[in-house]
């Protein structure tokens, strides 16, 4: 929370100034309302960006992260159980496979993969996921815009 | 020199082929014939149309076979294969739409220089019944394969989406691609992706096939060379390969018997790399 003192610190302030749009897509077993999660986002963030619930994480496709870049999001969070806790059993498995291998796939092409954050939370742990959120808006800040 | 191999090869293979058809094995011999500047499939059944058979040309045969084969009922096919078209056969037998049992191959191992053309990792065969194989090859062993992993991440961007850019959405690296068979195409839907806009949006278009196309590619460069754009497609693929190696100690096209790790949970096929790591 310090104010940057030095001309350096003042540069990286300006930076820091942008704000990204991101599509959240998260779980509706281990973050039941998607009005929360938004609310775990920080107030600009959130009035760029969207909140999706999904019936698990199995559900997220890669096209939904892809387009979300094509459209002009800045990064996509994926938010579900911890892996053993999912309702389906095995659900967030795929998922994770799937999510490994497209930052692979977006590294390759030079889109940084970090933009694909993806994060297995514990409904009982508000505060990591706050925290989790949060390091990822910052490194996303940091990438800058994707266009 | 290299001649008298090209035709000690070109006759081994004329052949076993009419071995086969002689002993009434198979129904015919599929390969590649030469007409006039260009080759084309094309089933051989008597021994004397063998004269112009080709084996030098290019051209992922599998689909041929795969429509042969729904089309009769039962009898054996025999069939000229490099180590790609076998790879897209066990593919394809994995989907249930080739029987292996009615193939009978005759396995052709790719030269040095086919297998840089092509920039092939594996330019053989599982079963080699004409020429000697050159092993594997590694992908740095490929000058641009090498070079496009050396970029940082700030070239890859440039480079991929200036060469994306020059994508006249002719679909033909879907149409020529023996695996990239889905009867709906997601690249048709205007949800995800724009209909009647060239170049298409980067990075939509590429990332969606290149995504399907992960647990199924065997590194044929079919894509690469129907494009008329001339955007390695082939490259991209065969590095996403080696992520799949990577990551899940996977590969296309060995064994019928395995199972995309994509469709399996993590008990089954379990992660080759460590997630702190990542």
């Amino acid at each position: 929370m310090n104010k940057p003192l030095t001309a350096e610190a003042g540069e990286k302030k300006t930076e820091l100034e942008f704000v990204p749009a991101i599509a959240v897509f998260h779980c509706r077993w281990c973050l039941p309302d998607s009005d929360s999660v938004r609310s775990l986002l920080n107030e600009e963030v959130a009035a760029k960006s969207v909140v999706i619930p999904l019936n698990c994480t199995a559900r997220m496709e890669a096209e939904f992260a892809i387009k979300a870049l094509s459209e002009g999001f800045d990064g996509i969070l994926i938010l579900g159980c911890e892996i053993g806790e999912c309702h389906y059993r095995t659900g967030n498995h795929r998922a994770l496979k799937r999510l490994l291998l497209l930052r692979d796939i977006l590294a390759l092409v030079g889109i940084y993969p970090e933009r694909l954050g993806f994060f297995w939370v514990s409904p009982f742990d508000q505060e990591n996921i706050r925290l989790t959120i949060n390091e990822y808006l910052d490194k996303l800040q940091e990438l800058g815009s994707f266009k | 020199m290299a001649e008298n191999d090209e035709r000690a090869r070109i006759e081994e293979a004329r052949r076993i082929a009419s071995d086969l058809l002689e002993n009434g094995v198979v129904m015919g011999v599929l390969g590649l014939r030469r007409v006039e500047s260009h080759v084309e499939p094309y089933l051989f059944t008597t021994k004397d149309e063998l004269r112009d058979l080709n084996i030098s040309g290019r051209y992922a045969i599998a689909r041929v076979a795969e429509n042969l084969l729904r089309r009769w009922d039962e009898g054996a096919l025999g069939i000229i294969i490099r180590g790609c078209d076998e790879r897209h056969l066990i593919e394809l037998s994995k989907k249930k739409s080739v029987d292996l049992k009615r193939i009978i191959t005759i396995g052709l191992a790719c030269t040095d220089h086919e297998a840089k053309e092509c920039h092939c990792l594996r330019p053989y065969p599982q079963k080699i019944d004409v020429g000697k194989s050159i092993g594997d090859v590694d992908y740095q062993d490929h000058e641009t394969l090498a070079r496009l992993m050396e970029m940082d991440i700030s070239e890859r961007r440039r480079f991929w989406s200036d060469i994306f850019n020059r994508c006249i959405k002719c679909y033909g690296c879907r149409n020529s691609c023996p695996l990239c068979n889905c009867e709906d195409c997601r690249l048709e839907e205007s949800r995800w992706v724009r209909v009647g806009e060239i170049p298409p949006e980067f990075p939509s278009f590429h990332l969606i096939r290149a995504f399907h196309m992960a647990d199924k590619c065997v590194g044929c460069g079919a894509c690469e060379r129907a494009c008329p754009m001339g955007i390695p497609l082939g490259k991209l693929h065969q590095l996403i390969r080696e992520d799949m190696k990577r990551l899940f100690k996977y590969e296309t096209g060995l064994n019928p018997e395995d199972e995309s790790p994509l469709q399996n949970d993590l008990e089954k096929n379990p992660l080759e790399v460590q997630l702190d790591e990542l």
